[in-house]
């Protein structure tokens, strides 16, 4: 098996595709230090303490005039003016008061996920279609390795690499975010559910962004394995696969805003850090649980489609 | 010695067609066999049932007395194959490429990889991806990488399909080679008698996926079978020659074809049939064994199907 997987990570390597796509989440790194760089204040320009409670509180006048006049949005409003109380009360200063640090750059690269997730989906989804594209299926299967051995490797081998890039994006952000930013005061992020203000610090907020979202992405990922082993076509697996993650999300929330049901979906359960930030879960009934349960579901789903269409397929590749 | 590979009573059903009928044959270690038929007999599809890659709808296919159906792991480590094109990983260099595959057959070490690389003649480009072989060079890594584990049979469908003539006799003799020294049992297929003639002991001809005959040309060759033997002595001669002939030879089956006589003979009595004839005072101008019957029963038995 560990032969199987070597394999598949040296095919997988010997690909320019995958070092190009390495480039480019390493050259999203760079972007968003070139502007964290820029925008960047110095040290002098930097709000002194009277000064930054003076702006939240400014801005709590405004949220509190705006609530009175309208109404709209009103949970928005009331979110943040129980936060922005409760950074004075605590002597908590906002990111703009502290200046970047290595946390709060590398909580940036978090948004990075989603071209990482992307580049995973695509590994996926050719690792099976193109040995069916290109003939090698055959000599692959005509070995003492039985076919779920087979598929298994280049599911590990999916994994492996999403780790792998993870680590990359992980690490790149740490090496860089701290040559340039230093450790800094890492700031608090503050929680608001059902009108009570919490604290995390940002350094567990960070572990728990970067875990909820390899969930989204492994998810996905297996989404794209069973569609490219099941339809045999790498076109197909990407546009499905990047189309769901794409529109998934938002098609998901906009129904759940009117049914219950839609919590059953992947996408409502995919984003695990719902439950850990402010916004909450799409349908009110939903916990954490419920959604590890409906994910473990959909990943036995994905996966035994995946072996059951592989083994029974006879192997034909035309053309 | 026991049959590497037995073809017992195989059928091949497709949405209630059948594709391949009651087809049954073995081939036995160190023998060349080929597998001859037009495009379309079922020629591939027998192939792909005995690597596993086809379900067999009724029978059984062994090698080396595994069944590919119930024990697959030990019937096909003792296969290498190659399935219609030599298709390599082509972003993969050539030596990579025996790798992989290497890795997945267990003991094969990187010796046994460039004792093959220098086999089929590629150890100068080992360094280079496949994507800049030529068909020729592709294909012969194709047969490098069926023969990396030592299986005791090797399966190759079309194996010198779109090779220039050059590489057509490299392969073989690489597949003469093989069987003779090594003791592989060989199964190559091809739509070209020619082909299978210059290569093969025995040959199977399939039409409509039904088996029409094999022919033995290590018996054809030897003694035994009168084979059909072209005398040219001469248009005006041609009455006078019969008739000598058929005094001394009343058994044997004389025909006249092509202003020459076509006589049914064992090869073993063709020296003392001619050195008769010459003797009668006839002159001798040419005296060949003809193949082209062979020819023409290979294309009455694939056109026999299609009129019909």
């Amino acid at each position: 098996m560990i032969r199987l997987v070597q394999n598949e990570w040296m095919k997988l390597f010997w690909r320019i595709s995958t070092w190009v796509m390495t480039a480019i989440l390493l050259l999203g790194v760079v972007g968003v230090l070139i502007y964290s760089l820029t925008n960047q204040p110095s040290a002098d320009e930097l709000p002194s303490e009277a000064q930054w409670k003076a702006g939240l509180e400014q801005q709590i006048e405004e949220d509190r005039q705006a609530l009175e006049d309208s109404g709209a949005a009103a949970d928005f409003y009331e979110q943040r003016i129980a936060e922005n109380e409760y950074r004075i009360q605590n002597d908590l200063p906002p990111q703009s008061a502290t200046g970047e640090s290595v946390w709060s750059f590398m909580s940036t690269n978090a948004g990075l996920l989603d071209l990482l997730s992307i580049f995973v989906i695509i590994v996926a989804a050719t690792i099976i279609s193109s040995e069916f594209k290109t003939g090698t299926i055959k000599l692959l299967l005509v070995r003492p390795p039985s076919r779920i051995k087979i598929l298994m490797s280049k599911y590990l081998t999916v994994i492996l690499y999403a780790v792998a890039m993870l680590a990359l994006l992980f690490g790149a952000s740490f090496v860089l975010g701290a040559l340039f930013f230093g450790f800094g005061e890492p700031s608090t992020q503050l929680i608001y559910t059902d009108g009570e203000v919490e604290q995390r610090p940002q350094v567990l907020a960070l572990a728990i962004d970067y875990l909820t979202g390899s969930v989204n992405f492994v998810m996905l990922a297996t989404l794209a394995f069973a569609i490219s082993a099941i339809f045999r076509s790498e076109a197909m697996a990407i546009a499905i696969s990047v189309l769901l993650y794409v529109v998934g999300a938002g098609v998901t929330s906009t129904l759940a805003l009117a049914y219950d049901w839609p919590k059953y979906l992947l996408f409502a359960n995919t984003n695990l850090n719902q439950y850990f930030t402010s916004g909450g879960p799409p349908v009110e009934s939903m916990t954490l649980g419920f959604s590890i349960i409906v994910l473990i579901v959909y990943w036995l789903i994905f996966m035994g489609f995946a072996i059951w269409m592989f083994k029974k397929r006879e192997i034909s590749v035309t053309g | 010695m026991s049959s590497i590979l037995e073809v017992n009573d195989v059928h091949k059903r497709i949405r209630g067609k059948e594709i391949i009928q009651d087809l049954s044959f073995s081939v036995e270690p160190g023998e060349v066999f080929g597998f001859l038929g037009p495009n379309g007999a079922g020629k591939t599809t027998t192939i792909r049932m005995m690597v596993g890659l086809t379900p067999i709808s009724s029978g059984d296919i062994l090698i080396d007395g595994y069944s590919i159906q119930k024990s697959y792991a030990k019937a096909i480590k003792q296969v290498g194959a190659i399935v219609e094109n030599p298709e390599m990983y082509n972003h993969l260099t050539a030596e990579k490429n025996l790798i992989h595959f290497a890795r997945m057959n267990g003991k094969v070490d990187q010796k046994r990889i460039d004792e093959l690389l220098d086999l089929v003649k590629l150890g100068h480009v080992k360094k280079k991806k496949v994507r800049t072989f030529s068909l020729g060079m592709k294909q012969r890594l194709g047969i490098a990488q069926a023969l990396l584990h030592r299986p005791k049979l090797l399966i190759l469908d079309e194996p010198t399909n779109g090779l220039d003539p050059e590489g057509i006799r490299m392969v073989r003799a690489y597949l003469r080679r093989l069987a003779e020294e090594e003791g592989l049992a060989v199964l190559v297929s091809s739509h070209l008698l020619s082909e299978m003639e210059l290569m093969c002991d025995r040959f199977a001809i399939i039409q409509d996926g039904k088996l029409i005959s094999i022919e033995d040309q290590r018996v054809s060759e030897g003694e035994g079978r009168p084979l059909p033997y072209q005398i040219d002595v001469g248009p005006q001669k041609l009455e006078a020659a019969m008739q000598v002939v058929k005094e001394a030879y009343p058994d044997l089956k004389i025909e006249e074809a092509e202003q020459r006589l076509t006589i049914y003979i064992e090869k073993e009595n063709v020296p003392a049939l001619l050195r008769y004839v010459m003797e009668a005072g006839f002159d001798i101008y040419e005296a060949k064994e003809d193949k082209q019957t062979l020819e023409e029963r290979f294309l009455q038995a694939t056109s026999k199907e299609g009129s019909s």
